[in-house]
């Protein structure tokens, strides 16, 4: 799993099935300072998040076991939303 | 089973350039921009389950936003 940043969402005019009433979110990875880390993906949200939000991503087929089943084609989702995280005494 | 040649693009719908082929879950056409799984997850649906095949075409992109911007919208040509 990794860390993520949503910067915005993208709408679908036709899915494949399985995925009729799921949301898809830009997501632009991120390093531990919250800095933006390589290009923006699409992935799937499972959580409920929003621009703005840090999240924790999955990639590659568990990524539809996000979305309580296997059998979607579905490459990366959002499934949990950051709070904060630390290393040793620090907390951001 | 129809197979797409699939440009990478970037969020205004621009392509990079490079390309890649992937089998078509949606009946996407030329021109549309899409969304594309790939490894094990491309196997995960009714065309693709248990073919070799590692990239799927799941969806056809209505519109793009980002940082409260809308990017892309299907039917207008990409502003260079």
């Amino acid at each position: 799993m990794k860390a993520g940043r949503v910067v915005g969402s993208v709408v679908a005019a036709r899915v494949a099935e399985g995925l009729g009433d799921r949301k898809f979110l830009l997501v632009v990875p991120v390093d531990e300072e919250d800095r933006a880390e390589g290009d923006a993906f699409v992935a799937c949200d499972v959580v409920g998040a929003g621009r703005g939000s840090r999240v924790i991503w999955v990639g590659g087929k568990e990524a539809a076991l996000g979305l309580g089943r296997d059998d979607v084609p579905v490459d990366a989702a959002c499934v949990a939303i950051l709070e904060r995280h630390g290393r040793g005494e620090e907390e951001r | 089973m129809k197979l797409l040649l699939i440009e990478d693009s970037d969020v205004f719908g621009r392509g990079k350039g490079s390309h890649y082929v992937a089998a078509d879950a949606v009946g996407a056409g030329r021109g549309e921009m899409v969304l594309t799984a790939a490894g094990s997850s491309a196997r995960q649906t009714k065309l693709t389950r248990d073919r070799p095949v590692d990239a799927v075409v799941m969806a056809i992109v209505e519109t793009v936003e980002r940082d409260g911007e809308v990017t892309y919208r299907k039917g207008k040509v990409a502003t260079p």
